[in-house]
């Protein structure tokens, strides 16, 4: 049992909800920012649960935003809640406009694509460089209620395999709308419910030979 | 530098050609097996380089195997083995199957056709120990004519629809071997001009959130968000 787990099986938290297997995959990427001056964005924020044990979990010097459009008042140091809408992209610009640079983003909102697509879009660049960009209960990306569907066009996940394969074309890109973000990609990392884009800069080159070329 | 950056920019033994940022993608994904005695397959020799690598980086009791459609060169040196077969043949690939052991890491540097890479991906998957990880090289030349059929599924899209499967947990009709492959997968992950495939059994009982901690005194009567 990974820290994470252990503070939410504990429970001296408000009340939240998460799939059990979600604990193993936000400790492999979040680690790295533990007991650092860190900031974490979550997007969605239901009783507060998660900000606490987010709190706790990152330590003393993290800073915790949780953004939402039915704001809980629970007044807690080093977390910050603030209004915002995720169906309007006016509301996440001023979201962007209040937070400082950030570490991680956790989109766990209204779960509906073209939000998704819009949060992505606002907020990715203004992630620090190898933050983190996660999207959690990604299973409505299939989900019809949720804008979505299998291979379905507009699809949170559609768009993503979109950038995946951008990210692959390198010079051979089109010129599109796409470039300020695929330039900013380290990868892109799916597992069951969630999907994580890294970022950071992309640091490719030619292929180098390398070794005894009389060999 | 990492032990793989290490050795890449410094060895004097057989040359091989990789992507610089490969480096980082090996240790953060081999690293794990690092003096675990992993057994590596590797498909496309060239000049035998990338196989000395992983033998030094990953340590005591590493076995490496390489495979590649030609015999470039004789060589023979302790824990490395070259096994000349068309990693597109199913036949090379069923006696593959039988001579060599569970898998921990398989990197795909062969063709880089995407029909090769599928076939050796759904043949040697899952052939995988738990937590072994596919490592598949130059996936930028899918996305060019000269490297599919059209006939055939390319390996960018093949992929996506193995991620598809894996993030919305689709159903898939069980028995065939892409079902096994889907189901044996962890998570996928798409660099830039690499692919990784990381096995493992994980648990997706209850198949629904658990909600734990305390609901707010002021809130206790209402139905709030989730």
């Amino acid at each position: 049992m990974n820290d994470l787990e252990k503070l939410f099986y504990e429970g001296k938290h408000r009340i939240t909800a998460r799939y059990p297997h979600y604990f193993e995959i936000y400790d492999k990427h979040f680690s790295k920012f533990r007991n650092l001056d860190m900031c974490m964005v979550e997007l969605g924020i239901g009783y507060g649960g998660c900000l606490q044990i987010w709190k706790n979990y990152f330590g003393p010097k993290a800073k915790i935003y949780g953004a939402d459009n039915a704001l809980q008042s629970f007044p807690e140091d080093q977390i910050e809640l603030i209004y915002c809408r995720a169906d309007q992209r006016e509301s996440m610009a001023e979201l962007r406009q209040k937070l400082p640079p950030i570490d991680i983003l956790l989109d766990d909102c209204s779960h509906i694509s073209s939000h998704q697509i819009i949060a992505f879009e606002e907020l990715f660049p203004h992630l620090k460089d190898y933050g983190i960009y996660m999207v959690e209960d990604v299973y409505t990306s299939y989900a019809e209620p949720y804008e979505g569907g299998y291979k379905k066009e507009g699809s949170f996940i559609e768009y993503i395999k979109n950038l995946i394969d951008l990210n692959n074309l390198g010079t051979e890109m089109p010129i599109t709308s796409f470039i300020q973000y695929f330039k900013q990609i380290r990868g892109v990392y799916f597992y069951s419910g969630i999907v994580v884009i890294e970022k950071g800069p992309r640091n490719v080159c030619d292929p180098v030979r390398t070794g005894n070329n009389g060999l | 530098m990492n032990d793989f950056e290490k050795y890449y920019f410094s060895t004097t033994q057989r040359a091989m050609t990789k992507y610089p940022h490969y480096l980082e993608l090996y240790e953060r994904h081999f690293s794990p097996f690092r003096g675990k005695s992993p057994c590596v397959v590797e498909i496309g020799v060239g000049h035998g380089g990338s196989l000395q690598m992983w033998k030094h980086c990953l340590g005591e009791g590493t076995k490496v195997y390489g495979i590649d459609i030609q015999k470039r060169f004789t060589y023979e040196e302790k824990d490395i083995e070259i096994i000349t077969g068309d990693q597109g043949d199913l036949t090379f690939l069923g006696k593959l199957k039988t001579i060599i052991p569970k898998i921990d890491i398989l990197i795909d540097d062969g063709s880089h056709m995407s029909r090769d890479q599928i076939v050796t991906f759904e043949n040697l998957f899952p052939l995988m120990n738990d937590h072994g990880v596919y490592f598949c090289e130059d996936v930028h030349y899918s996305y060019r004519p000269a490297f599919y059929e059209t006939s055939y599924i390319k390996f960018s899209d093949y992929i996506h629809n193995l991620a598809d499967y894996l993030a919305g947990e689709l159903p898939y009709e069980r028995g065939s071997v892409l079902a096994d492959c889907i189901q044996a997968t962890k998570g996928v992950y798409f660099y830039i001009c690499a692919v990784v495939v990381e096995r493992g059994p994980y648990d997706l009982t209850p198949s629904s959130p658990i909600k734990v901690g305390v609901i707010p005194m002021d809130q206790r009567e209402e139905t709030g968000p989730h």
